[in-house]
């Protein structure tokens, strides 16, 4: 992503918080909701230091808005109070972070477990926050995460086919802005077999939904790749404790890092040498 | 593990220096840093944390990107601080890479030490001194002395940027960042960065490799401080150095921009037509013998080795071969991206352990 002050990006969070994600994980010794906070703030940090703290200041080149979908609400995922236009500054939100005891990440987002994941609803919202942010700042990239552990049932399982098609064109409206990148992280807890960045849609109704609500990945991540196959989606299914850790890992790194810092990265010959 | 700048920071923050830095007892500067960490400037591979001693301060700088670890652009590194001191250069400051200095989640990352300027920010000095046409034409003078001076050392810098042009506390040009820093005596078949785009030519790729990097970025800050030596409104109060003048489409579509076109109706043309031609040649090279047609007769290399040290190298024996350790990979994950810092990792293992297994 290309960010400036005078082309600020948006990055965009839709976090299930529904009751569910109050589970441990396989090794029993933290809560879904516990690692998808910490991963969160992480990034959060890592825009801090990488994207918008520049010589002593603070760079107004992201604006940051988040939202946990859980009960029957989607709701203002930090402490500063909901702006009328519903994400904040960089001079808001980077120093809005609440240093912790015994941890070097402050805490921007934190909630607890609750309820059911309205998270179709969540979808909806943040496209129209979109829509808003592109016509404020038109070409301006907008990077947006949506991390949940739902299944059918939760997610989809009372919407109509006529909810689902209205869905799929909003977000086909917003997808065709090339700047637009939909990471999305579906976390499970019972060690299934991951599916990470996949080139084709699965084919289950559940998990072709996801892909298809996914766009794909921004061609610099692969630059130079010598799988050629560049065509994979920003989608990771039933992904664990380490796998929602390096996926979003590799998302803020998409934010901040400049295409040209990408591109120049030279290649791991070990890594793709067989 | 990769590891982040967080926790370098972090690392920093806890003192975990693994060996002696050779600056003496030194406490780190805190005092524009965030959330109770140290105080940083970031680079495209490396951050720089600010150590002071009882009389002096110096900028530590520690690479964040596996890239920038690599045997050799360590090596390279250590030449280069070599070559400068061998050369007395004063256009950039001398510096010393540490090896193994700093544990960050167990992993020993060097840090380069070099002496911390004392000064201001290129692109802030320029804003605060708008109005001040005089600075402005010293300064256009200071940058074609630095082109010639980098271009007859044989150097080129690789990275011309106002966030790595520094002013000291006389008035002077100084640059900083050495990660693409590159002599004619160095041997390299591909640049690190391909320095900021706001800044430099359009085409440039991985394959231009210096001397005369440093002329097209050199040459658009000269015309932008032309104009803005005539139309002081033209810069904002605080320009982000991102993007300091133009953005990277103003340099990619010249014809359509809006920008380019306020800077035509206010500098006279021979301040601008050079660059135009530039832009719109077929590569950075074209661009390059464009703005600057002796390019092949300022560059020629220079030879840093005495005779006795060319036949002492030439009696040493040629070293085996060396063989690659593979590394090993989740299937589904191997051919996402770059490098180890993009890989995915999704299999029973500790959180945030990142590393693959078969």
């Amino acid at each position: 992503m290309k960010i400036t002050t005078s082309n600020p990006g948006l990055v965009l969070f839709l976090i299930d918080g529904s009751h569910s994600t109050g589970v441990t994980w396989g090794d029993g010794k933290q809560l879904l909701s516990e690692s998808i906070m910490k991963q969160t703030n992480q990034f959060i940090l890592d825009l801090v230091i990488n994207a918008v703290f520049d010589d002593g200041e603070i760079r107004d080149r992201i604006k940051l808005s988040a939202f946990v979908a859980q009960g029957e609400n989607i709701n203002w995922a930090f402490e500063i109070e909901q702006p009328p236009e519903k994400w904040l500054s960089a001079e808001e939100w980077a120093n809005s972070g609440r240093k912790v005891e015994n941890s070097n990440v402050p805490i921007w987002v934190e909630y607890t477990p609750q309820g059911k994941t309205p998270l179709f609803d969540g979808w909806m919202q943040s496209f129209q926050i979109i829509s808003d942010f592109n016509k404020q700042f038109p070409g301006s990239p907008v990077f947006m995460v949506t991390l949940t552990d739902g299944d059918f049932k939760e997610l989809l399982g009372s919407k109509t086919d006529q909810e689902k098609e209205d869905m799929k064109a909003q977000l086909d409206v917003i997808k065709a802005d090339e700047s637009f990148v939909h990471l999305v992280v579906h976390i499970s807890p019972d060690n299934l077999e991951p599916l990470a960045f996949p080139t084709s849609a699965p084919n289950d109704e559940f998990g072709c939904f996801l892909f298809d609500a996914a766009t794909w990945m921004p061609a610099i991540a692969f630059e130079n790749s010598h799988d050629g196959q560049q065509n994979r989606r920003a989608y990771i299914l039933n992904a664990d404790a380490g796998g929602l850790s390096k996926a979003l890992e590799l998302g803020s790194k998409l934010v901040y890092l400049d295409n040209k810092q990408l591109e120049s990265t030279p290649l791991n010959h070990e890594e793709v040498e067989e | 593990m990769t590891i982040s700048a967080a926790d370098i920071l972090e690392a920093v923050d806890q003192g975990s220096w693994n060996t002696d830095l050779g600056i003496g007892s030194f406490s780190i500067d805190y005092s524009t840093g965030r959330f109770e960490l140290p105080s940083f400037r970031m680079g495209a591979s490396w951050m720089v944390v600010i150590a002071e001693t009882n009389t002096c301060k110096y900028a530590l700088r520690i690479p964040k990107l596996e890239s920038a670890k690599n045997p050799f652009a360590l090596e390279k590194l250590e030449r280069m601080s070599e070559i400068l001191e061998e050369k007395s250069i004063n256009w950039f400051p001398d510096f010393r890479l540490v090896r193994d200095a700093l544990q960050v989640n167990g992993e020993l990352l060097p840090v380069l030490i070099m002496p911390f300027i004392e000064g201001y920010n290129f692109s802030q000095y320029i804003a605060d001194n708008r109005y001040e046409t005089e600075i402005l034409y010293d300064l256009i003078h200071q940058l074609e002395m630095l082109e010639n001076d980098i271009l007859r050392d044989g150097f080129d810098h690789g990275d011309i940027s106002v966030r790595n042009i520094l002013i000291d506390g006389t008035g002077n040009i100084m640059l900083i960042d050495p990660d693409a820093l590159h002599h004619t005596t160095c041997s390299l078949s591909r640049s690190p960065e391909l320095g900021c785009s706001s800044i430099n030519h359009p085409l440039r790729t991985p394959r231009d490799i210096g001397p005369g990097l440093c002329i097209f970025p050199i040459r658009i800050i000269t015309m932008i401080l032309h104009t803005i030596a005539k139309e002081p409104s033209l810069l904002q109060d605080n320009p982000d150095p991102q993007a300091f003048f133009f953005t990277e489409s103003d340099l990619r579509n010249p014809s359509s921009s809006v920008r380019m076109k306020r800077v035509k109706r206010t500098i006279k043309k021979k301040y601008f037509r050079p660059i135009i031609c530039a832009l719109n040649s077929p590569s950075l090279m074209k661009a390059t013998e464009i703005l600057r047609p002796d390019i092949h007769k300022v560059s020629k290399p220079v030879v840093l080795f005495t005779v006795d040290e060319m036949l002492q190298l030439d009696t040493q024996p040629p070293s085996p071969p060396q063989v690659k350790q593979k590394i090993r990979h989740h299937p589904k994950m191997r051919t996402l991206s770059l490098s180890d810092e993009f890989r995915i990792s999704n299999s029973n293992k500790k959180e945030g352990d990142g590393e693959d297994v078969e």
